[in-house]
């Protein structure tokens, strides 16, 4: 019991940040308990969760992905366009190669020019928003006749609404993903030292395609759930979505620096972001404070994370 | 008369072990003062006291008849020191005036606003002096090695240096700019600097310095004049007595012709270069720093690509494009950089030891890691090798050096390797962990491996390998059987002459 208390004080401490929190807002605002408050949290939850699954794949290898918002508003748009006249499957299959490509290019510009994440990133970030602009042609796509895709968002599967259970599902497989294939070795092992599995024979440029890529995809479902929330196809949506992700996934204990991420952590602190937001709307909080609330807890979780990458360095140095 | 430097005493110690022990001796005013040592024997940590970098522990040093405490790098410059160091103080951003200038940039009195044209006018003078043909106005990064040493010599002289250091300039230089350099240094001795030149190798000693000071394991061994030397005699300074090479290794080397090497070339990095490894044979690979042995053994490996020649692997022909097909032939690679390219810090003992492993096993079990095999993988490399670890799934950063190498070591025999590469495969481990290793290696050539080692400790070159080849400026200058092992000889090829 100690052992696993220690093994995992990380998730456990945000955990218990979680359940104060809770218990906090809940007595200035009894709504806050109630079921329906509850669901809403948790599909507030999966929106950012799903993307943030594939974003700790991108930090484990070594990367990050700044344009994962722009994804989500090239998706939306996308899906908008087609669906209404191909159908829900072929705008669905459309998305999933879009966000292939656009990790693929995401991945090259990083290997192949040798550009950092950061700045390749914050390009296509750009780039690819001014493409859904433009695709949508300034406006708003909108979904009317679309009923059935409002089930993304709203639709139940036995009482459990159906993005609770697609986070579900991303959770199952990334976890199967990261911690029981090759591939998620690899992945980590290109996070952790480079030039150490290059020498191992590994083809390190393909791990971080790899994992741009898994980062985009996510954010095709994750743009699924905003898309069908707002029944629109819009190229405005997703703005302040690679920060959402990036703070999740930091705060989740996922090192920045590579080669450790943390999905547990990563689940954890998008409840736990989540409920803050939440918490701040229901108590009337203006929607201003919010983000200053969401910035100091991103410090906070970088110098949490920075501690333990010191930590991690020194004990390096030390022992090698 | 009184010497213009005179060095007494000094001690420098590192965690206890001494680097520098009781070292004195004088150096004349005006002349270019030789300073020998093998690797390791404490040059560099001299040149440090010297530059302020390090302060030593004990001893003094005067300059002109005054007693000179030296704190730090600034302290040396006030005594009219510069150092020159193998790597480079310029910033590759700022152009060769800038650099030059850069801690006494010319400014208009008033506002501050830089003289850009003075300075560059001041630069072009200095450099026409020493007869460097570089532009005052070129970026640093855009010059040549030899180019960039230049640029050093310019700002030492630009701060009035009366004493200047040069440690191993020569390392990265062709022949031609070996030249060039050795102009610049006679120069500067007419103008009555002194200088004091660290290097390895013989040729330039023998053409540029007037005094040689010889260094052996942080002691001071000996200063004569160059007339009263000659190579043979130098050699045995460095050296010292003979090591005792006649340790009863078991030799396991057979007939079978395992890896055939010849004539790999690279384009101003190594050529013509030939060799032949031979099944359960120990092969080592002799050479000084930036000889081009490890690029040679990269190469082969497939970590970067040589412009023409063949490599035979049992007597077919192999040109790896990747790590990953030298080891899908069977060949595998040990770095001398354990904590840059060898170890993956954040994971498990168990993951590092089957990080390739476990791919080559892709195959057969599709893409799934199979726990169960992991552990026993582990098991039977922690029993090969008694690896000593808390759990199997501690991190491996918390193992000591020893233990590192051997996980690094059981990485790659895990899979049914024909030829080991190993650089330095003892570097940075204890002397308890390097007999460990070397009766690894033992075991390993018994087996039928063939092993190819890198060793910059000649003791432990002639005590673990079969054979051993030397490279200088990156070529094979010298092959030698273990009968004919012998430190001189070693040297002797390693320093470019062939006999």
């Amino acid at each position: 019991m100690k052992k696993f208390i220690l093994k995992h004080s990380d998730n456990l401490s945000l955990g218990a940040v979680i359940i104060m929190l809770f218990i906090g807002f809940s007595i200035m605002q009894p709504n806050m308990m109630t079921a329906f408050n509850i669901k809403n949290i948790l599909v507030q939850v999966s929106l950012t969760a799903i993307a943030a699954a594939g974003m700790t794949f991108a930090y484990t290898a070594g990367v990050f992905d700044m344009s994962i918002g722009s994804i989500l508003a090239l998706v939306s748009v996308v899906v908008a366009k087609t669906a209404t006249t191909y159908g829900f499957f072929i705008a669905l299959a459309a998305a999933v190669v879009i966000a292939v490509m656009v990790g693929v290019v995401n991945g090259l510009i990083v290997t192949k020019l040798g550009i950092q994440a950061f700045a390749a990133t914050l390009v296509t970030m750009i780039l690819i928003r001014g493409i859904a602009v433009l695709i949508a042609n300034g406006a708003d796509i909108p979904l009317y006749s679309m009923e059935g895709i409002k089930f993304i968002s709203s639709g139940t599967i036995a009482g459990i609404p159906f993005p609770i259970i697609l986070t579900v599902l991303v959770y199952i497989f990334s976890y199967i993903l990261y911690y029981t294939t090759v591939f998620g070795m690899k992945l980590r092992s290109v996070g952790s030292n480079a030039d150490a599995s290059k020498i191992s024979g590994i083809k390190t440029n393909r791990m971080v395609i790899a994992a741009f890529v898994l980062t985009a995809v996510t954010a095709v479902l994750s743009s699924l759930i905003k898309t069908a929330q707002v029944m629109f196809g819009k190229s405005t949506i997703g703005e302040d979505f690679a920060l959402d992700v990036m703070t999740t996934v930091i705060l989740g204990g996922t090192l920045v620096t590579g080669g450790k991420g943390n999905l547990t952590g990563t689940l954890i602190a998008s409840i736990l972001i989540a409920v803050i937001k939440n918490g701040l709307n229901i108590n009337n909080v203006n929607s201003y404070y919010q983000q200053l609330i969401i910035g100091i807890i991103l410090i906070f979780a970088l110098i949490v994370n920075g501690i333990k990458t010191m930590k991690n360095e020194r004990q390096i140095r030390r022992e090698g | 008369m009184e010497s213009y430097i005179q060095i007494r005493n000094i001690v420098k110690q590192f965690y206890g072990v001494y680097a520098l022990k009781d070292i004195s001796f004088n150096i004349a005013k005006g002349s270019v003062h030789a300073i020998m040592g093998e690797n390791g024997a404490g040059k560099s940590t001299l040149m440090k006291i010297l530059g302020g970098v390090y302060q030593a522990d004990g001893g003094s040093i005067t300059i002109q008849g005054k007693e000179q405490r030296i704190n730090n790098v600034n302290d040396s410059a006030a005594c009219g020191i510069s150092v020159i160091y193998q790597e480079f103080n310029l910033i590759s951003e700022l152009t060769v005036a800038e650099n030059i200038y850069i801690s006494d940039i010319p400014r208009k009195t008033f506002l501050g606003f830089v003289e850009k044209k003075k300075r560059s006018a001041n630069a072009k003078e200095l450099l026409e002096f020493l007869e460097i043909d570089v532009d005052p106005d070129a970026y640093v990064k855009d010059l040549t090695v030899s180019e960039k040493q230049m640029v050093e010599i310019a700002k030492s002289l630009s701060r009035n240096a009366d004493i200047i250091i040069m440690d191993e300039p020569t390392a990265a230089l062709n022949e031609e700019e070996v030249k060039k350099l050795e102009d610049v240094v006679n120069m500067l001795r007419k103008e009555g600097k002194t200088i004091l030149y660290i290097s390895h190798r013989l040729k330039e000693v023998f053409d540029m310095a007037d005094t040689v000071t010889v260094l052996r394991n942080g002691e001071y061994v000996d200063t004569k004049p160059i007339g009263e030397l000659n190579e043979t005699a130098i050699i045995k300074l460095m050296v010292g007595h003979e090591i005792d090479s006649s340790i009863n290794r078991q030799s396991y080397a057979t007939e079978r012709v395992l890896l055939e090497v010849y004539n790999l070339h690279l384009e101003n990095v190594f050529a013509e270069v030939s060799f032949k490894l031979h099944a359960g044979e120990i092969l080592g690979v002799a050479g000084l720093m930036g000889c081009g042995r490890e690029e040679v053994l990269a190469a082969i490996y497939g970590l970067f690509q040589y412009d023409s020649g063949r490599v035979l692997l049992e007597g077919k022909e192999v040109s790896f494009k990747s790590p990953k097909d030298a080891i899908a032939h069977g060949i595998c690679f040990l770095t001398d950089d354990r904590k840059d390219e060898g170890i993956l810090p954040q994971m498990s003992v168990e993951e590092n030891t089957t990080l390739i492993s476990i791919r080559s096993a892709e195959k057969k079990l599709g893409f799934y890691v199979d726990p169960k095999s992991e552990a026993e993988q582990l098991k039977q490399m922690t029993d090969f090798m008694s690896i000593k670890y808390a759990n199997p799934k501690q991190k491996i950063s918390y193992l000591s050096g020893g233990n590192q190498q051997k996980v690094l070591l059981g990485r790659n025999l895990l899979l049914d390797n024909k030829v080991f590469i190993m650089l330095e495969p003892t570097r940075g481990i204890d002397v308890g962990a390097k007999e460990e290793i070397y009766s690894l290696l033992s075991q390993l050539a018994k087996e039928g491996m063939g092993i190819i080692a890198v060793f910059s400790d000649m003791n432990e070159l002639i005590k673990v390998c079969d054979r051993a080849i030397v490279f200088c400026d990156g070529k094979v200058t010298g092959g030698l059987t273990r009968e004919e092992f012998n430190k001189e000889k070693i040297l002797t090829f390693a320093a470019g002459r062939k006999r």
